[in-house]
């Protein structure tokens, strides 16, 4: 069952991408055709925005794109289609199928804005596609010369009027930009607002670090990366143990607290691998608190990193009551803890009442 | 039907149809092949894992007549060529896969995802999270679930539920109060409850906090911490009663498991000076079921600081270091890093990085230089070294070094293939060589 679930996973891609590439007039990126629309020369002309975009009059939200169907082109232009040259409008005719609908990620009503415009068109759209150079989108400055937004800003709540920032990939401004080492600081913004940050990520982008089941290191996934601050960059083994003391709680966020135990348990470092090497100095045990007792007191999670096997934990067979490992808890725990917590916890009952 | 079954089918349909239904879906599908030495065991093996990594991401997927969901995806799969390090040839998972709607101030996601409000501290669950704005200002948030399983672990019987609730005048002014409990085995593994908050204290200063307590019975340290002799005596027993009180309070507060708290001043856009200060307990990290909980009552303590700048558009410069306290003595940490874009268009990048850590026991000191290279036809070249000076030898070496070398070309928009190859030094492996040829095609996934 195991190795058939592995395979569908691994079956995962193709299938979608049979999926994508059987939706109905999928074309890949590079075959694209585009219509050749010179707006300075049509301007020129004295033709007017709305005699194209006529339906703009009606329309409340930008799900629609209002672009002229053809029959409007060929008012002017049939006699370029009846000598065939397709080429006139299209960059690549053999590509041609019907325009893909509108993905609005904009909360916007062109009916209020044309009143409050005298319907001039041009007080927002500034730069209109030509063929060369591409669609221009209204820039946001364009919006703010009469919105001021002053609270929806400060409070990060763009989803006012920005429905995909996603899609939509506007650079942030100010308190938004992730200036100076934001991948040190990017923490206490994820706990506060990390519904601001999905306004513009998905948790696509989190996963790719901060991820229990990682099937491979993102330094390995990106080489290329050079200037970002990966932790396990290169041979990150050798100096593991080193890391996991400066700061085990940074290792725990993903690895579970158990990680270390069963990845030790393969390499043969623990009591419970198939043929078991020990690492500890001769008289570790029988030392007592001078060796492994002090040991533990100072860095338990070391202790942790070998022996997490719960009950079956070596530590309970001397330090159980009446074992011959004494009483192990630090100085001052009865102050802190009340007899009868023994009962609320199952796993003090493992030495006290077995 | 297994739970992991049920992901699998859920993950597999999910994956499979979305695309069809979805208008613009997003697509990020990564094939890696590798060829390294593994040492394990006092051996050194060669294993040839094959990973596919694919992520997809669909926004406005109508479900029924005017309900709409964005679906994110992320899932892997692994052949292990050679002799791997867990025996198993076939391996794969999903690392998300949830489907989240929105209508106005109310929210929910549902399926696996992270969930990084308050407490939960990048929490990687199966379950439903909602949150709402019901005025302005006002926020609370919600989550329940059951823990995902890290890699290497057997299922535990986990379980998982907080929230948070909070009040942001902007997004540099906010305050919150959170909350996590985990099950593990029907045991109380984590109770946590939690402050955080953001202030502006000024346009250019800015405090960020949080600081959490573990509130099971029995979590307190302070006056664990008291030192005792094993056979009292009358001067102890007089202390005894002098902190009575101060014992009685004790047992009714939660102990202190995370205090984070971070000052940053960033008087200009190129300049970032940030002072941190951080305090860690091991009831953060280690649960209550497990039986080292009762061991030891040690903390941690970290302060330092970071400037970052940008000395010109193509220069940069970062520095940091900070100061260690642990229950095994004090230590230290601290780094610094200078890179350039150089070019016309940018095109080339040099960087050099140096770090220090030292812990009671153990430390090194590290040097790394890096530089990368765009060239014509979407072709670019990188080379990463660095070289480890340990201060106590592993295996009776010193030092562990590794460079490697990367070539890639972006032949279309979208694709492109990368070959690396590296090589070096480790205690674990005197000679070691690695291989790694990478195939992948991103539709509009932003790295992150």
């Amino acid at each position: 069952m195991r190795n058939h679930r592995a395979l569908g996973w691994l079956l995962l891609p193709i299938m979608t991408a049979c999926a994508l590439l059987g939706r109905p007039n999928f074309m890949p990126p590079w075959r694209q055709d585009h219509i050749k629309f010179p707006h300075a020369r049509h301007a020129k002309a004295d033709v007017e925005c709305l005699a194209c975009h006529e339906t703009v009059y009606d329309a409340e939200d930008l799900q629609a794109r209002h672009l002229p169907g053809e029959d409007k082109c060929l008012e002017c232009h049939a006699e370029e289609k009846e000598q065939g040259r397709c080429i006139f409008c299209h960059t690549d005719v053999q590509a041609a199928q019907p325009r893909e609908a509108s993905l609005p990620s904009l909360e916007f009503s062109h009916v209020k804005h044309l009143e409050r415009t005298e319907e001039d068109c041009a007080r927002c759209h500034t730069a209109l596609s030509e063929p060369k150079r591409g669609g221009e989108t209204v820039a946001m400055d364009r919006c703010l010369g009469c919105h001021e937004h002053k609270v929806t800003f400060r409070e990060g709540r763009c989803d006012q009027c920005h429905t995909d920032l996603v899609k939509e990939r506007v650079q942030p401004l100010r308190e938004f930009t992730h200036q100076g080492n934001f991948v040190l600081q990017h923490r206490f913004s994820a706990r506060a607002s990390s519904e601001s940050c999905m306004l513009c990520h998905t948790q696509n982008q989190c996963v790719d670090c901060h991820n229990a089941t990682p099937p491979v290191r993102v330094e390995l996934r990106r080489p290329e990366a050079v200037t970002s601050n990966f932790i396990h960059r290169n041979d990150f083994i050798s100096r593991h143990n080193i890391e996991a003391q400066a700061d085990p709680a940074q290792c725990f966020r993903c690895h579970g607290n158990s990680f270390c135990n069963d990845c030790h348990r393969m390499q043969n470092l623990t009591s419970t691998g198939s043929n078991p090497r020990n690492p500890h100095p001769r008289g570790w045990v029988m030392g007592g608190t001078e060796l492994h007792g002090a040991a533990a007191r100072r860095d338990i999670q070391q202790c942790a990193s070998c022996h997490d096997q719960g009950p079956q934990s070596n530590c309970i067979q001397c330090h159980q009551v009446g074992g011959v490992g004494g009483n192990p808890h630090p100085p001052g725990w009865n102050l802190d803890h009340n007899r009868n917590d023994i009962q609320l916890n199952g796993m003090c009952q493992y030495c006290h009442l077995r | 039907m297994r739970r992991h079954e049920l992901l699998a089918t859920l993950a597999l349909v999910t994956t499979t149809t979305v695309p069809a239904y979805a208008l613009a879906p997003e697509v990020k599908a990564t094939t890696l092949l590798q060829l390294r030495q593994d040492p394990r065991d006092g051996s050194v093996y060669t294993t040839v894992p094959a990973y596919t990594l694919f992520n997809l991401q669909a926004r406005k997927v109508r479900l029924v007549k005017k309900m709409e969901a964005d679906v994110v995806v992320s899932s892997w799969g692994r052949i292990n060529g050679g002799d791997p390090v867990d025996r198993g040839y076939l391996n794969g998972d999903i690392s998300l896969a949830y489907l989240e709607s929105r209508a106005g101030p109310f929210g929910v996601r549902a399926g696996r995802q992270l969930v990084f409000d308050g407490v939960a501290r990048g929490a990687h669950l199966d379950g439903i999270a909602a949150s709402a704005r019901p005025w302005e200002g006002l926020g609370v948030s919600v989550f329940a679930g059951a823990p995902v399983v890290p890699l290497l672990q057997d299922h535990r019987g986990l379980a998982m539920a907080g929230g948070r609730v909070s009040w942001r005048k902007s997004y540099d002014t906010q305050l919150g109060i959170s909350a996590l409990h985990v099950l593990e085995q029907g045991r109380h593994a984590h109770q946590h409850v939690g402050l955080d908050g953001r202030t502006a204290l000024m346009r250019m200063l800015v405090l960020s906090w949080m600081v959490r307590w573990s509130t099971l019975p029995g979590s307190s340290t302070l006056l664990a911490l008291w030192p005792r002799t094993k056979d009292g005596g009358d001067l102890e027993a007089m202390l005894a009663r002098a902190v009575a009180p101060a014992e009685a309070l004790q047992r009714a507060l939660p102990s202190l498991a995370e205090a984070d708290l971070a000052l940053s001043f960033q008087p200009l856009e190129a300049l970032q000076v940030t002072a941190e200060y951080r305090r860690t307990s091991l009831s953060l990290f280690i649960p209550r079921s497990s039986i080292f909980s009762v061991f030891s009552a040690e903390q941690r303590d970290q302060l330092g600081a970071t400037v970052a700048t940008r000395i010109r558009q193509w220069l940069t410069f970062d520095v940091d270091a900070a100061a260690l306290s642990t229950a095994s003595g004090f230590g230290a940490q601290g780094g610094a890093r200078l890179a350039t874009r150089l070019g016309p268009r940018r095109s080339t990048t040099l960087g050099t990085q140096a770090r220090v850590l030292k812990v009671p026991s153990s430390g090194f000191l590290m040097a790394r230089a890096f530089g990368s290279q765009k060239l014509p036809l979407g072709l670019s070249t990188t080379v990463d070294g660095d070289v480890y000076l340990l201060e106590k030898p592993v295996h009776g070496q010193r030092f562990t070094a590794m460079v490697s070398w990367t070539n890639g070309i972006m032949f279309r928009p979208g694709w492109d293939v990368a070959l690396q190859v590296a090589a070096g030094s480790s205690p674990l492996a005197t000679a070691r060589v690695e291989a790694l040829a990478r195939v992948s095609y991103n539709a509009g996934i932003p790295l992150p």
